[in-house]
């Protein structure tokens, strides 16, 4: 069970991951210049935050997967 | 009043909303496509899903025991079977609307076609906030109606303590960058830990309440501007602070996944399914939630029919 419930915490942080890049990648695209610095910004600083904690999730998912079954 | 009558009233009350909105949709009076029927359906529904969530949160609120830590072969009770399956209610509602609103707002930055059919997202995202919606009034109401917030709480002039304690619980960088702002002394001993962390009690479920009410608040307005009419630049400001609070919450939920994913709290995460953990794993992570139950009751007669075996002491599950 501990194995099964740190693979759906990594598959929930994997696409995380990709939410992220996508807030990032649109950020910083031309076609969303006339949207304002003020959207840019805020998808950078979303896609940064949601990046940062899905890399904690990652991690700790790694490490509930490694831990013992007697834990 | 017998309390199970307000959540047979509330549950009426839905049921003759149902029909009624039902009616009105497969009358064929109005043109309106998948969408909009969805839309309004769930802005109509809204009062009858809030009211049966009051109801229930009452009706589980009228008919708690007494206060008391309950255990049973080594075991103590953390959270009440009620309340633990309301969380995994509420758990399944919030990542089905935060995927479902994803979708929606991605589609739109990224100016792309959807492989799903859109009016079907809209749909699975508005069933999604009326389990939302319940469970929200449900424990708002619980929570008001008694005494199971407390222990979810900061206490009154307990701030500093529970600062200093969640500065301990964090990785050393970040608790010392904390301590360092707050001026909090870091050589004084760690308070013990209570049946709720530091880092819960001042961080998380500040945070979870807040987040939960302002996307419940925004989403609400915005279901409602086809039914009552909504000035544009409210709705605007509405629908910024919607995102807003949906990728907030996306960040919240990664923390709270990373926080009870931890090896050393699994035990915490079996109970938020069993609603049981060891009175050992207690004893080490939670001392303070023991001296709470080791705790002598007041000798008054109103407190010594509420003691028995399995109902001890002042807190209680929550």
């Amino acid at each position: 069970v501990k194995q099964l419930i740190a693979v759906l915490g990594l598959i929930w942080a994997l696409g995380n991951l990709l939410v992220a890049y996508l807030f990032l990648t649109s950020g910083v695209a031309a076609k969303n210049v006339h949207k304002g610095l003020g959207v840019q910004a805020s998808l950078v600083l979303g896609g940064i935050l949601v990046a940062l904690f899905a890399l904690f999730l990652l991690a700790q998912g790694v490490s509930l997967a490694r831990s013992r079954a007697e834990d | 009043m017998n309390r199970s009558v307000l959540l047979v009233v509330a549950a009426l009350a839905v049921v003759v909303a149902a029909v009624v909105i039902a009616l009105q949709v497969f009358s064929g009076a109005q043109p309106w496509g998948m969408l909009l029927t969805d839309n309004l359906v769930f802005a109509r529904s809204i009062p009858f899903t809030l009211g049966l969530g009051v109801a229930f949160g009452a009706y589980r609120a009228l008919g708690r025991e007494p206060p008391g830590i309950q255990q049973k072969d080594g075991a103590l009770r953390r959270f009440a079977p009620g309340t633990a399956a309301m969380h995994w209610v509420t758990a399944a509602a919030v990542v089905v609307a935060l995927i479902t609103g994803a979708w929606q707002y991605l589609k739109g930055l990224l100016a792309v076609n959807s492989r799903v059919d859109m009016p079907l997202v809209y749909r699975i995202h508005y069933l999604a906030a009326t389990v939302l919606l319940f469970a929200t009034a449900h424990f708002v109401t619980y929570w008001l109606m008694s005494e199971t917030r407390q222990p979810l709480l900061v206490p009154k002039g307990q701030w500093i303590r529970h600062l200093r304690g969640t500065a301990h619980e964090l990785p050393r960088p970040i608790g010392g960058a904390l301590a360092a702002v707050l001026g909090l002394d870091m050589r004084r001993q760690p308070p013990p830990v209570g049946e709720f962390t530091y880092y819960e009690k001042a961080v998380s479920f500040p945070i979870w309440g807040v987040l939960l009410v302002v996307i419940v608040l925004t989403g609400v307005l915005k279901a409602m501007r086809y039914i009552y009419p909504i000035p544009g630049d409210l709705v605007w400001w509405v629908s910024a602070v919607h995102v807003g609070a949906m990728v907030a919450l996306m960040v919240k939920l990664l923390d709270h996944l990373r926080y009870v994913l931890a090896p050393s709290r699994w035990p915490l995460l079996v109970a938020s399914f069993t609603t049981w953990v060891s009175r050992e794993y207690a004893t080490r992570r939670h001392p303070a939630w023991l001296e709470e139950l080791d705790r002598p009751l007041p000798e008054t007669p109103a407190a010594a029919p509420a003691a028995s075996a399995s109902a001890l002491q002042p807190g209680g599950t929550r």
